[in-house]
């Protein structure tokens, strides 16, 4: 049932008794508080999420309902708070992430309101509230003179040593790693900017999807806590190795058979060793930590001294 | 074990190669995600979220499917993403994907066999929960 079929507001007091007397558990409190604070009865709807709430506390759609509620009663900061309560429970909850965008536009906080926004877009990108909401957020950004549009990926940064003198340096040493076949250092918008996947029947489309992938995967994975460091796609004739470097990502096939866990760790290691040669003299004893330069090699930082026992 | 549990449509089929396939080593959980992420079966460790991960799982998966068609390299077998926490397998099934959560340490070589066998299990299921409700 969806609040616009309950019908007259008499006929919604009648069902909310009647579920209140039948189901006193019901998560359903959530649906007629809302529905109860879209039509102007915000004290009733503050009482029975309240009660609702109390108990199921742990329910995401409550939280989001009781700050809407709050947010129409002034305060926003409480609202705020149990948004971000909604979202710890249910990272990818879209409503959480819209009125937390709505928020963060009026507080004039840019920023935070367009990575809101992106999170909006990517679980639920048909949703008609997300996109009008990014169109306002456009002339927000314009007028905070940012470059980038909602929406789109906000790119991360790429390690400072991978300055684009070494692209062809990057790909040549991930290319003399066992099983690879072929290299290529794609930018987010699926460009190949060094080496090249001509072995593909479509060598463009490859490198653009592959770019959305890690670029959507690594946001999806940052929501759900934690982030990406690296992915393997499995096909039929033969494994893809993908590694994010900030906003570009280096894209390796490997050969028929090449073993997952083996030949990740490989160019895993010839990326670390990579960058550390790009360190400053005084900073290369850091060649056998885990994080150089700010990118941190997913593999080593687990194979190194614990290989035997990992894969 | 924390959560387990079968969503609409799954029924009790799904749930005992699940149950399986999380009794290996450093598996966090499993779950059976339709294409467009509804959860069908959930078998997780702690307090994850089932639906979030379903919604993951298949956003990803269809990603991964999509890149690999590009890629020309074959069907799309199995997707692994490596990420600080967590390590989480996508495979592809008949009625949607397959998702392992693991330990970021975990042995994919072992997890991803497995998974293939507790592919074959659920896409079987799968087709004999069809038949029952086509009859």
């Amino acid at each position: 049932m969806t609040a616009t079929k309950i019908g007259d507001e008499r006929d919604l007091d009648r069902q909310v008794r009647r579920m209140l007397r039948r189901e006193p558990d019901s998560l359903r409190f959530a649906e007629f508080a809302d529905y109860l604070r879209r039509h102007g009865r915000v004290a009733e709807a503050r009482a029975l999420c309240e009660r609702g709430l109390a108990r199921h506390p742990g329910y995401a759609t409550g939280q989001v309902v009781m700050g809407e509620i709050l947010r129409d009663q002034e305060d926003p900061a409480k609202a705020e708070e149990l948004w971000l309560e909604a979202l710890r429970l249910d990272p990818l909850h879209p409503r959480a992430h819209l009125r937390l965008a709505e928020l963060y536009l009026r507080r004039g906080d840019v920023e935070r309101a367009v990575a809101a926004i992106e999170a909006v877009l990517l679980v639920s990108p048909g949703l008609p509230e997300a996109q009008a909401l990014a169109e306002s957020a456009q002339g927000e950004v314009a007028r905070a003179a940012r470059p980038e549009a909602p929406g789109a990926a906000r790119r991360p940064a790429r390690p400072a040593w991978l300055t684009a003198e070494r692209f062809e340096e990057l790909v040549g040493v991930v290319e003399s790693c066992s099983a690879v076949e072929s290299v290529a250092l794609v930018s987010a918008d699926g460009l190949a900017l060094a080496g090249g996947v001509a072995a593909c029947a479509d060598p463009a489309g490859a490198a653009a999807a592959v770019a959305e992938l890690v670029g959507q995967a690594g946001r999806l994975l940052t929501l759900i806590g934690g982030g990406l460091r690296g992915a393997t796609i499995c096909c039929r004739l033969g494994p893809a190795r993908c590694v994010p470097l900030g906003d570009l990502t280096l894209l390796a096939l490997m050969a028929t058979g090449a073993q997952v866990g083996s030949f990740d760790v490989e160019i895993g290691e010839a990326i670390a060793r990579l960058a550390a040669r790009g360190q400053p003299e005084r900073d290369r004893g850091s060649q056998e930590t885990e994080e150089v330069d700010g990118w941190v090699n997913p593999q080593t930082e687990r194979e190194v001294g614990g290989a035997s026992t990992v894969r | 074990m924390g959560e387990s549990s079968d969503g609409a449509g799954g029924g009790r089929r799904f749930d005992r190669p699940l149950e399986i396939l999380t009794r290996v080593r450093g598996v966090l959980g499993g779950l059976v995600a339709t294409g467009d992420g509804l959860p069908l079966a959930v078998h997780m460790h702690g307090d994850r979220n089932g639906e979030v991960l379903a919604a993951a799982a298949a956003a990803i998966g269809r990603l991964a499917r999509r890149a690999s068609d590009r890629l020309g390299r074959g069907a799309f077998e199995l997707g692994v993403f490596d990420g600080p926490s967590y390590r989480f397998l996508v495979q592809p099934l008949s009625v949607g994907f397959l998702l392992v959560v693991a330990e970021p340490e975990a042995n994919v070589h072992l997890i991803s066999t497995e998974m293939s066998s507790s592919a074959a299990a659920l896409n079987e299921a799968a087709v004999s929960l069809a038949v029952g409700r086509a009859r």
